[in-house]
């Protein structure tokens, strides 16, 4: 696996990796609305500037980081050539029997730039929390729910599960394809419905390990104590720190500063 | 078919922080009807190697060349020399899809556009080869049979390529004494049968002792060590020193030669140990009586 | 005899399978495991031995009979949490039974189901990745660890809930020789160091002769209970396709061939001694 997938978090000891995950999750969430919400170039600027200045700080590798950006490439082309073609406003040049506007390929980029911040930030957000954090983000911005019946708490599980076998999963796919490649499936040829064909032999052992996976999971969860006791409690306690509170007000301000300008 | 493996190096997640050097530089001939074991610790790069020889991931540097040909290569001549490499990865059993015995070992040769007989007959072979009779198995369900039976089953699937070259990736891993014993003695069957090359890898060092003739040991990504299996599983200290325990027949006269016993270490099975000791005792019982 | 443990009482399993037909997977278990005994549970596939194990921390409860852990009866609904927490589990899949995505939040999983405090769970889950030889890696995730290791903090997932007693099911039989290694040696140590009451289930004979007793199972029945020198060469039990270890079979068949060997010899050291001392 070359990217950076989401879900796949890397264990490092960085300031971004020891922030409180509901101050990461509320500023990625912030972040992410900031390309949407800002008006004024310098608020597009002051975006770029803080998740670039996240990126320094994860010390995540560029290259990992670029990989992210490979899997949005596609839809970002698409997009980019749809806003291209169909913006009205100045020419600039004619192919054929089309124009192309300058308002097209500004509204073209904007479109690819967006995209690209949105899998950056949520691959940086993945890669300095671990799922467990995440889950406890989570968990504790859905408590004021849990109240009113919403199964918080379960919910956490799921996710965390979910999560804890994502790479496992790719891994499994990854030998599946290899296998039945060699027993003859070629799945990267052949006419788009044989290719979809040819997937059945990788799809079905992987649901069936699936299913026996969750079986022994829940045995394996049950041994553990999982549910005897109505209330759980954690090895980490959520607790903000000086480095949370600043980070908070350094997003919120920013997020501030950029919508308003 | 002549593998050969040249200065081969692969680099597992690269450019990501979990970036891992997997096979360092590794050199390697295999002749045709060979019968070759390949073992090492964990992580020394085993599986890897194989799925290389397998034509089934692409070299950061080196090449492995089947008849000469790359074996990742998208050219036909590739392909077909691909085809006749069968390679069973580890609890093969996970990959069985199919809802009959039949249609899953018929799999395979489906995908080589075999005729319908021809494919009917390749199943009815590769079953009775495995130790599994046709007409009890071949409409049965493959999840619902035991363990040591999906295993054949899946095996079969593999046989029934007709491989020139069959590549075993850890055969016999979590099976039970009784059903490691069998499929091992199915496999030197099947080799005898075809005389098609045999690929081991295996950290079972029994498993090996009676089914191959040379054995590659790898460490770090590298070879170590590469002659008769006997040699090679012989040699206690080399083992010791990456980490593996000699099979239990050579520790055995490893201990009573370190005691001053005249023995070979570099017996393997059971019967030639027994020998070995009864042979030991008594010469060692005449050093002493001469001594006297 | 040690102090009572586990103890069952004409225990009886019955189950219906898919088909409709109730199948008897345990007739009658009489069995008591003292506090701090090491036992291997050994018998052909379907003979019961799973079956058997997860009755002692109540993931199964009898059909019949009863099963008490450390004086509380398992079918006792109050008392589910209590023998969970004496008796921890490990099974044969190392991937399926880590829940979490990092080492350390995994081995955090038992104590804070049970509700442990946070400063307690923080020392536990220390203390057991010490004791198993992983703190190095406890914030790496699962899917980065070799099957060794992943077994590993599964004990040590178990250990943090401090049992008296871990039920190890195959924990061996996906792992490569290096990781039966790596988790043989700590089954040992816990149990010779800190005196943890082990049952371990295992297909492998060389595997049942490091336990001081030895069980066999067969047909839902245990048919056999003794010391390893005796059950692991008896004939019924050759009868069951288990193997022998490697040392015990050379050695019956040098005594075939008329070298005068003493009974009991299952390791290949002792086999050595046993033969430089016959040629001495």
């Amino acid at each position: 696996m070359n990217l950076l997938l989401p879900g796949m978090y890397f264990a490092a000891d960085t300031v971004l990796h020891r922030l409180d995950p509901r101050v990461k999750m509320g500023a990625a969430t912030v972040l992410m609305m900031l390309p949407f919400a800002a008006r004024h170039p310098l608020g597009h600027l002051l975006t770029v500037g803080l998740v670039g200045a996240a990126v320094l700080l994860s010390r995540a590798p560029w290259r990992a980081l670029l990989g992210t950006l490979r899997t949005v490439f596609w839809l970002g082309f698409f997009m980019f050539f749809f806003y291209f073609f169909t913006t009205p406003g100045r020419p600039l040049v004619a192919l054929g029997g089309v124009t192309v506007t300058l308002e097209g390929v500004l509204a073209g980029a904007l479109q690819v730039y967006r995209l690209c911040l949105l899998a950056v930030i949520a691959a940086l957000l993945t890669y300095t929390t671990s799922p467990l954090q995440l889950t406890h983000g989570l968990e504790a911005m859905l408590s004021p729910l849990a109240r009113l019946g919403f199964p918080a708490r379960e919910m956490g599980m799921v996710m965390t599960i979910s999560l804890r076998f994502v790479p496992t999963f790719f891994e499994e796919i990854e030998t599946l394809s290899r296998a039945q490649k060699a027993r003859g499936v070629d799945l990267s040829s052949g006419p788009p419905w044989q290719r979809i064909r040819n997937t059945v032999p990788v799809l079905v052992p992987l649901f069936l390990s699936a299913i026996r996976r969750a079986e022994d999971l829940a045995v394996a969860m049950e041994a553990r104590g999982f549910r005897s006791q109505p209330h759980r409690t954690r090895l980490y306690r959520l607790t903000l720190t000086r480095a949370d509170a600043i980070a908070a007000l350094i997003v919120l301000a920013c997020g501030g500063v950029g919508i308003a300008l | 078919m002549h593998i050969q493996v040249e200065s081969l190096t692969h680099i597992y997640a690269r450019g990501t922080p979990a970036e891992r050097v997997a096979l360092r530089g590794i050199h390697l001939e295999i002749g045709p009807g060979e019968r070759v074991g390949i073992t090492g610790p964990t992580g020394s790069g085993k599986s890897t190697l194989v799925q290389h020889i397998a034509g089934l991931l692409v070299p950061a540097a080196g090449q492995v060349l089947l008849d000469g040909v790359p074996a990742h290569a998208r050219t036909p001549e590739a392909r077909a020399r691909r085809r006749q490499i069968g390679l069973a990865f580890q609890f093969p059993e996970a990959q069985m899809f199919e809802v009959t015995v039949f249609r899953e070992v018929a799999f395979g040769p489906r995908h080589l556009g075999l005729g319908a007989d021809e494919i009917a007959a390749r199943v009815r072979w590769a079953l009775e080869m495995v130790g599994l009779d046709p007409d009890a198995f071949a409409d049965r369900v493959p999840f619902a049979l035991s363990g040591g039976e999906m295993r054949r089953v899946a095996l079969a699937g593999i046989l029934a390529l007709k491989p020139r070259v069959l590549i075993l990736d850890e055969p016999t891993a979590g099976l039970d004494p009784r059903g490691r014993a069998d499929i091992l003695a199915r496999l030197r069957a099947w080799q005898a049968q075809t005389g098609a090359t045999l690929i081991l890898v295996s950290h079972h060092m029994d498993d090996m002792a009676g089914l191959v003739d040379r054995v590659v040991l790898l460490a770090d990504g590298q070879v170590v060590a590469d002659g008769p299996t006997g040699h090679i599983l012989s040699d206690c200290d080399r083992l010791r020193a990456i980490g593996l325990s000699p099979p239990p027949a050579v520790a055995l006269l490893e201990a009573l030669r370190a005691a001053g016993w005249p023995v070979r270490t570099d017996a393997l099975d059971v019967e030639e140990v027994v020998a070995e000791i009864v042979r030991g005792s008594i010469s060692h019982k005449d050093t002493k009586a001469q001594r006297i | 005899m040690p102090i009572p443990f586990i103890q069952t009482r004409a225990l009886e399993y019955t189950y219906t399978a898919e088909d409709g037909q109730a199948i008897s997977a345990l007739r009658g278990i009489d069995l008591t495991v003292g506090r701090g005994e090491f036992v291997a549970l050994i018998g052909p596939n379907g003979s019961g031995k799973s079956t058997l194990a997860r009755h002692f921390n109540a993931l199964l409860l009898p059909t019949a009979g009863e099963v008490w852990v450390d004086g509380l009866l398992t079918s006792d609904p109050r008392h589910v949490q209590a023998v969970r927490q004496r008796v921890g589990m490990v099974f044969q899949n190392p991937d399926n039974q880590i829940v979490a995505g990092t080492v350390e939040e995994d081995v955090a999983f038992g104590p804070e189901n049970l509700g442990v405090p946070a400063a307690e769970i923080r020392r536990r889950v220390d203390e057991a990745l010490e004791v198993v030889g992983m703190t190095a890696y406890r914030h790496h995730p699962p899917h980065m660890l070799s099957g060794g290791q992943k077994q590993r903090v599964a004990i040590a997932g178990a250990l943090a809930t401090r049992p008296d007693c871990i039920v190890f099911d195959e924990p061996t039989s996906m792992l490569d020789a290096e990781g039966r290694r790596q988790v043989l040696q700590t089954v040992q140590r816990l149990n010779a160091e800190r005196g943890l009451t082990v049952i371990l289930i295992t297909q492998n004979m060389d595997e049942a002769a490091l336990a001081r007793r030895v069980l066999v199972m067969d047909g839902g029945r245990i048919v056999r209970d003794g010391p390893p020198e005796e059950v692991l060469e008896a004939p019924e039990v050759e009868g069951l396709g288990l193997g022998r270890p490697f040392a015990a079979e050379v050695a019956r068949r040098l005594r075939e061939r008329g070298i005068p060997l003493p009974p009991g010899l299952l390791t290949v050291e002792a086999l050595a001694a046993a033969l430089r001392c016959t040629f001495r």
